[in-house]
């Protein structure tokens, strides 16, 4: 199957060149697509609560003399790693992950982290799913801002007969802060795609205009998304089917990930899920006497089998090249142990990628461990988290660098993460026609009324949304069309200035394209 | 567009004047569900009778402690009798059921009909939230030693209670300041004794600067706080009550010398009662009655802190705390008796917590009062165990707020109380709420009945099926619903058939409440209208 960048639902639209204007040549292909054009790809995100110890997780080889002397009742034994490159190995328990990275499905990030590590669980939390600096307090996560961009407006109007699916899901009985947009959570809490509650239908009789009609109506929106989702996330999970044998109980993030499988092999179209696996503050009895055993050992087998397992599943049913996984930990443990067999919280940490579309191999230097290290030290960071964040927006959602500086870090560094795949998207041309046709906005330049001209099989709604040059929405509104004609779309705002602006169009089957818009 | 907590109406007007209108049901309705968990229609019947300074002294009276949480199972405690409480008896390591008792003595203590009307459950969950002590299943005789001081504080003093919570040996291992020593000052308690229990962070007004308090102030108060550690902590073998106790020879006695936003003040030694001068400087600034007087606000009316609100509702507020010795009681009184707390508008805005919740389902049937199963002591301890991990299953768990900031309902901008809504969780309340209505809730096995012929008898004139419907809307949702809602909640009942039908079953049961043959038929219909009932999105406001 040939990869599509532009399709989100079996109806795509057709899509007239885009005409750059005078003097904007330059930039205006990159301008236009400042809102990254939606796909089929999949991000799987899987937390490992409690602050994973990468020191026993990817094992420097060539820092063993000083592993013996710091480290030296928690140290692996040489003998039981599983080598992936001369110098590097991962933990005698992850066998299977190791398979993957030399069957060129695994990237292993070395030292991801950020300045100024904060060691509270909590905080250090917040910072990773949110993505903020350290000392700044971000109340929405880094997919939810993402998304934000994707999906204007949301939950207004979701799900709709173009957008039928939930953007994001998370496993569990709560949405993963990472999901968190400015105004709501994107993902959908989904415990088992079976077994789901209908809720009450509302009567939708009228809402008082005050706080109490206001909490009112998010309760009822959050009902009817509920229903209108989880309909639609049954009726995916009973299509779908997992092509391996998940083990039953013994390991809880296996089974989140065989739901995951199910829905995606079922058709779900969510860009974004989340699972998560606790368990990772091994601040005691990390590691048995045979430090092969013990704790952590336990930990990264099950999530060593579920990975493993996960992208078995999605190969034998050919669905590997949509989906990528990501896993994280909101830091790293210090380098030397405690006096209990164990750890306590450190700083930067091993991050890993997996998928058939990642750059396999490993990025980053081995964590260099001196026999002098002080008591409270952790793992200096190598990579920016944000920079891993971003790149994978870049490289797996086709998100302009531009805008993922305003999502994630004006200083953001792009790394070669995930774009195995990109050459076949990029040349992808295979857009079917559903009826529909835009002409560019007019006049343009604007000084008020932006006109388009449009063509809809029959009468539709269409939705538009406007993002100023750092990707913020400033205006949104839908419009009903009928055949053929010029419509107005909206009146320049006084409060918007002079400039740039990219003209969002969504319509009711689903498609969407972008147009400049300049406002002289 | 309403999916923004900030959206704005119209600028309160409404201010501290005491409330003067029409003293109604309704009104009287709205103040038990703020004060008491899940008010009865014998409360709410009274409050009316009484009207509302009477309803005030009632819910607010200094009310008596619970007794303590006890062995209620054999274990590994063998030198205690099952009934004995644990909390003052030595602790080997070895009495996993403590935690659960504890669990199940505070949930049965919320959902209890044998406890006067009053505030003292809510408020002890509000200073749960405010400290949100949390620090894993450590010692569970200092879990029941603060929740005894939020009992005894409920509607104490701020100054009592900021003492007694400053020493509080779970606090001190939360906070680290056990930890915290002459050589090796730990800044955390101090911190958020500035940042969070007393004057709030303001902004930032220059590096180290955040207007209330600076970092130079943290580092003097974390060196004034030095010496305060823990005895018996998490094991005696003794029956000695675990303590904090002061260590001088581990105390700072240097001069501490504040910033000018605390007045340039120099801290001088003062050994164990050092933590209560710094404690005394931190209440004479205004910032800490106000930041103390908006967390009650937005437990009691509202997240939405406005300008106006500020001006004309937490600033008087404060003062009266100020006046008023930091009294609690007195600060309380004014915001309930206001004209602004009974404002139409705010009336039914607050998302139920997790407690609210499932109190609001059980309480107003006297939860299982009539099972005599439940004198059985350990079925009673595993009941309250069980409503515990239902608190879980939607987002609260059992004495582990989630940071030392309190649950983010309270706090979270701008989603507020939206928080303890989600699809999972909306999904989980209703299988809840519908597990305890419907026929099967058990505990170990031994079926639990909601038992409807006190409920109903209770009711003014429970024969006539609209006034029936009408009477329990008042009791379990925060306003008046339509008329189409109302229909649909009765066709629950009624099935099509004329109401006359209900007048006489549910009079023949009420005449012979021990016939199944009247009885069965009014249970299981009364069953779904309330299953019905508590999956409305009202239900889940109050």
């Amino acid at each position: 199957m040939k990869r599509r960048n532009f399709i989100q639902t079996a109806a795509a639209l057709t899509i007239p060149t885009i005409l750059p204007l005078p003097g904007m040549k330059a930039n205006s292909s990159r301008f236009t697509s400042l809102i990254a054009p939606d796909s089929d790809r999949i991000l799987v995100i899987v937390h490992l609560f409690g602050g994973n110890d990468g020191l026993n997780t990817v094992i420097p080889l060539d820092q063993y003399d000083g592993l013996t002397e710091v480290r030296s009742q928690l140290y692996l034994k040489e003998r039981d790693v599983h080598k992936v490159t001369d110098t590097l190995a991962l933990h005698p328990g992850m066998q299977s992950m190791a398979n993957m990275f030399h069957d060129g499905r695994l990237k292993i990030i070395q030292s991801a982290g950020y300045p100024n590590q904060n060691r509270s669980h909590f905080r250090s939390t917040d910072i990773w799913t949110s993505a903020s600096e350290s000392e700044e307090f971000v109340n929405s996560g880094w997919v939810g801002r993402y998304l934000d961009t994707q999906h204007p407006g949301y939950p207004v109007g979701y799900p709709s007969e173009g957008q039928p699916h939930p953007p994001a899901i998370s496993i569990g009985n709560v949405a993963h802060p990472t999901c968190e947009g400015e105004s709501i959570n994107f993902s959908q809490t989904v415990e088992d795609p079976f077994n789901t509650t209908t809720l009450a239908n509302t009567d939708g009789s009228l809402l008082s205009n005050d706080r109490y009609g206001s909490e009112l109506d998010f309760i009822r929106t959050t009902m009817q998304q509920t229903n209108d989702y989880n309909t639609v996330i049954k009726a995916a999970a009973a299509r779908g089917k997992n092509a391996v044998k998940y083990p039953r109980n013994s390991n809880p993030l296996a089974t989140q990930l065989e739901k995951v499988a199910r829905m995606i092999s079922g058709g779900l179209k969510t860009k974004v899920y989340t699972v998560y696996m606790s368990g990772f503050d091994t601040h005691a009895r990390q590691v048995d006497a045979n430090t092969s055993g013990g704790a952590h050992a336990v930990l990264l087998s099950k999530v060593s089998e579920a990975i493993s397992l996960f992208q078995a599943d999605l190969k034998a049913q050919k669905l590997e090249e949509r989906v990528m996984g990501m896993t994280f930990s909101e830091f790293g443990r210090r380098i030397r142990p405690n006096a209990s067999f164990g750890t306590d919280h450190g700083t930067a940490g091993p991050m890993f990628l997996f998928g058939s579309c990642v750059n396999a191999g490993v990025m980053g230097d081995n964590v260099e461990v001196h026999k002098n290290v002080g008591q409270s030290e952790g793992v200096p960071m190598q990579f920016d988290f944000r920079d891993i964040y971003g790149s994978i927006l870049v490289d797996w959602f086709k998100v302009p660098t531009n805008s993922v500086k305003n999502v994630l870090h004006s200083g953001f560094k792009y790394l070669p993460l995930a774009g195995n795949c990109n050459e076949l998207l990029d040349n992808a041309t295979d857009i079917s026609k559903d009826g529909w046709a835009f002409g560019e906005p007019f006049p343009n330049p604007s000084t008020r009324e932006v006109y388009l001209n449009v063509s809809s099989p029959g009468y539709n709604r269409l939705r538009y949304s406007l993002f100023d040059a750092r990707g913020r929405l400033v205006l949104a509104n839908e419009i009903g069309v009928d055949g053929t004609g010029d419509h107005m779309l909206f009146k320049r705002p006084s409060r918007l200035p002079s400039g740039t602006y990219a003209l969002r169009l969504a319509t009711e089957t689903g498609g969407t394209i972008t147009r400049k818009v300049v406002f002289d | 567009m309403s999916y923004q907590s900030s959206k704005r109406f119209a600028p309160v007007v409404s201010s501290l004047t005491p409330f003067s209108g029409t003293w109604d049901r309704q009104k009287a309705a709205h103040l038990l569900r703020r004060t008491l968990y899940g008010p009865r229609i014998d409360e709410i019947n009274k409050a009316h009778r009484d009207g509302l300074d009477r309803t005030l002294d009632l819910i607010l009276a200094t009310a008596p402690v619970p007794s303590p949480p006890v062995k209620y199972r054999e274990d590994d405690d063998e030198y205690l009798q099952l009934g004995e409480t644990w909390v003052d008896k030595s602790c080997r390591g070895k009495n996993q059921y403590r935690n659960r008792s504890l669990r199940g003595w505070y949930y049965n203590n919320m959902v209890s009909s044998k406890r006067p009307s009053n505030i003292q459950e809510r408020m002890c969950f509000f200073w749960l939230n405010y400290f949100s002590i949390s620090s894993g299943n450590i010692d569970p005789r200092t879990m029941y030693k603060h929740l005894l001081v939020y009992q005894e504080e409920a509607v104490g003093n701020l100054r009592s209670i900021l003492r007694k919570i400053s020493t509080d040996p779970r606090m001190l291992v939360c906070l680290d300041g056990a930890l915290n020593s002459k050589k090796n000052p730990n800044e955390n308690f101090a911190r958020e004794l500035m940042e969070l229990f007393t004057l709030g962070k303001g902004p930032l007004a220059g590096p180290g600067d955040y207007t209330t308090y600076t970092e130079k102030d943290v580092a003097a108060l974390a060196r004034a706080l030095t010496g305060w550690k823990n005895r018996e902590f998490n094991f005696s073998a003794e029956n000695i009550p675990v303590e904090s106790y002061f260590d001088s020879s581990d105390h700072d006695t240097g001069d501490k010398q504040l910033s000018h936003r605390l007045g340039n003040v120099v801290v001088k030694n003062s050994g164990a009662n050092e933590y209560k001068v710094i404690l005394e400087i931190l209440l004479e600034q205004e910032a800490t009655a106000l930041n103390f007087c908006r967390e009650l606000y937005r437990y009691f009316i509202y997240h939405d802190i406005n300008p106006s609100v500020e001006d004309r509702v937490i600033a008087p507020l404060a003062k009266v705390l100020m006046d008023n010795n930091y009294e609690i009681k007195p600060v309380i009184r004014e915001l309930l008796k206001s004209e602004h707390f009974y404002e139409e508008s705010l009336r039914g805005a607050i998302i139920k917590n997790p407690h609210d919740f499932l109190c609001s389902i059980v309480c107003p049937f006297k939860e299982f009062e009539n099972e005599s199963v439940l004198k059985d002591i350990r079925l009673r301890y595993e009941l309250g165990d069980k409503y515990a991990d239902y608190m879980t299953d939607l987002g609260m768990e059992f004495l582990q707020p989630p940071t030392i900031s309190g649950w983010k309902a309270y706090y979270d901008s701008p989603q507020f109380y939206r928080h303890w809504i989600s699809p999972a969780l909306l999904q989980r309340r209703v299988q809840i709420s519908t597990a305890i209505i419907d026929g099967d809730f058990h505990i170990n096995g031994v079926p639990l009945d909601i038992d409807y012929y006190p409920f109903l008898k209770s009711l003014t004139n429970p024969l006539d099926i609209n006034k029936m419907i009408d009477e329990v809307t008042l009791i379990f949702l925060p306003r008046p619903i339509s008329s189409i809602q109302t229909a649909a909640l009765k066709e629950t009942i009624m099935g099509g058939l004329e109401d006359p039908e209900w007048t006489m079953s549910c009079g023949d049961f009420l005449s012979n409440p021990t016939n199944l043959n009247y009885m069965k038929p009014i249970a299981s219909r009364m069953g779904r209208f309330f299953v019905d009932l508590f999956a409305l999105g009202e239900f889940q406001l109050q």
